[in-house]
């Protein structure tokens, strides 16, 4: 018998195959000579049937209720806007393109790219297919629900900041500066990650996706006058939203981030949205 | 095709059901959802560990799918498709309350609530313990673990559909069950001693990068020692 006992967790590893067969063989002999190994091991297996034993109740009547109520007031806000050619019905996970583009996201392009385009085409490519690119290939709209509101936050401002002090730029520029080029709107395919063939103008972010409009009513719900830093559209476990990021308005080292239903584009009649979340982070 | 469903007269299987709503027939997603309301209100349930928080959840996840019908496109079963939707949208709200951190975790008497009344009564007290504190224990798990627990041991799907469901490759299902059963076990042993439990046990091998807390070695489970002695 061994000194030292494999820890439980190696134990339930075995029962799950993830030890390799050397490891595997060795646990095993382990088991066979020892007792309270083996009561782990017996231990693992009857937690498992405790935990398919534990009672599951049926949805209660209030929330089955709830929910229905919820579909029907969907259905009936579908069936207003099938007369007009209604967007909602498509996939809410992507971006939409802006038909117009915020004029302060226009500033950020017009601003990062000018550090952006100094770097060697040949820099930018290695970059871009960092593990980010391999990783959002497949888990697109699941990695982003994932993600905490902080990290998302982070991204969205990393995306929109790539030059220092691009923020600090912003000052008193809301709307001065020129509409994005209609090249950044490249119509409804998301760019792929790889996408360094950037040539194409100066009006094309590092990756477009931020660049979303927002929708009045998203505005509408929070209130405030100046243009925000960067929006996104987001996946929010399935909750089509919209992230949107604001200068704080006391604490210029913060941002003030904004997550708002998109229910609210389709609603009739139109209605201001939800605020699901709203918090401040800081500037890094 | 697809006529196994034995119940009500309309036996449409799911993706019928799915292909009639995106078609604009108004009854179609009710019944699709009727169909699986339980199981899914199970799993929210038990990810959220908390009811008004899985009702939210639900409902937010069902409208949702309600809307997205059109773009399912059958590379999934509907059930997967839907329980996805569920659990990303309980896994976001677990999210979001740590992100600010302020959310209050569910009080422990609400626990109470997720036994069905009739168990509770009937149920034995140490079984009743047993839940009780295994429901608690489940709260505190990362809500990866939690998660890929409910769906496999809790609610008894084959892993491979806990991976497509979490969209997550197998082997990381197994090992998120293998650690999560690995930090629920000294529970089970807390609350179920046995003879040979502990005494003068030579130290395990930790693992860094396991976050499995060791073999509880203290005054806690001598406390709880009292009835495992002989009798049981």
């Amino acid at each position: 018998m061994n000194n030292t006992h494999p820890d439980p967790a190696e134990i339930a590893a075995l029962d799950e195959d993830l030890l390799s067969e050397p490891e595997a063989e060795a646990l095993r002999d382990h088991l066979a000579g020892c007792a309270s190994c083996a009561e782990i091991h017996a231990d693992l297996l009857a937690l498992r049937q405790e935990l398919r034993a534990l009672p599951a109740p049926p949805i209660p009547e209030d929330v089955a209720a709830r929910i229905d109520a919820a579909l029907a007031a969907e259905a009936a806000a579908v069936s207003r806007e099938t007369e007009q050619p209604a967007p909602t019905l498509m996939p809410m996970t992507r971006p939409r393109w802006p038909r117009m583009a915020l004029a302060a996201v226009g500033a950020i392009v017009a601003v990062g790219l000018g550090a952006f385009l100094t770097q060697p085409l040949i820099g930018q490519s290695t970059q871009q297919d960092g593990p980010a690119s391999a990783e959002d290939a497949d888990e697109d709209t699941a990695a982003l629900a994932a993600e905490p509101l902080a990290d998302q936050v982070r991204e969205l401002l990393a995306e929109t900041e790539d030059a220092p002090g691009t923020l600090s730029t912003m000052e008193g520029t809301e709307g001065d500066l020129a509409e994005p080029s209609p090249e950044s709107a490249t119509g409804g395919e998301e760019p792929s990650e790889g996408g360094a063939e950037e040539e194409s103008g100066a009006a094309t972010p590092q990756e477009a996706e931020p660049v979303t409009d927002v929708p009045s009513c998203v505005e509408d719900a929070i209130g405030r006058q100046e243009a925000p830093l960067a929006a996104e559209e987001e996946d929010y476990g399935g909750v089509d939203a919209y992230l949107v990021l604001f200068r704080h308005t006391a604490d210029p080292e913060r941002v003030d981030a904004y997550v708002v239903d998109a229910d609210c584009v389709s609603a009739t009649p139109p209605a201001s949205g939800e605020i699901l979340v709203q918090q401040s982070y800081p500037l890094e | 095709m697809g006529r196994r469903v034995p119940e009500g007269p309309a036996v449409d299987s799911d993706d019928e059901l799915l292909a009639r709503h995106a078609a604009g027939d108004p009854d179609a997603f009710s019944e699709l959802v009727r169909r699986h309301r339980d199981r899914l209100w199970a799993v929210a349930l038990r990810t959220l560990g908390d009811r008004e928080e899985a009702a939210d959840a639900l409902q937010d996840a069902l409208v949702s799918a309600y809307r997205a019908a059109g773009t399912f496109r059958g590379q999934a079963a509907v059930t997967t498709w839907l329980h996805r939707i569920t659990v990303n949208a309980c896994l976001d709200r677990i999210r979001r309350a740590n992100s600010r951190k302020t959310a209050p975790m569910p009080e422990p008497e609400r626990l109470e609530d997720l036994l069905e009344p009739h168990e509770s009564a009937a149920a034995p007290a140490e079984r009743q313990d047993l839940r009780r504190e295994l429901r608690t224990a489940l709260d505190e798990l990362p809500a990866e673990q939690r998660a890929a627990l409910v769906l496999v041991d809790m609610q008894g799907y084959p892993v491979a559909e806990a991976a497509r469901i979490l969209d997550t490759p197998v082997g990381t299902i197994k090992s998120r069950c293998a650690r999560g059963r690995a930090r629920l076990l000294p529970l089970l042993r807390h609350l179920r001693p046995r003879a040979s439990e502990d005494e003068g046990s030579p130290e395990r091998n930790q693992s860094p990068d396991t976050s499995v807390p060791p073999p509880r070695k203290t005054g806690d489970t001598r406390r709880a020692r009292r009835g495992g002695g002989g009798s049981s």
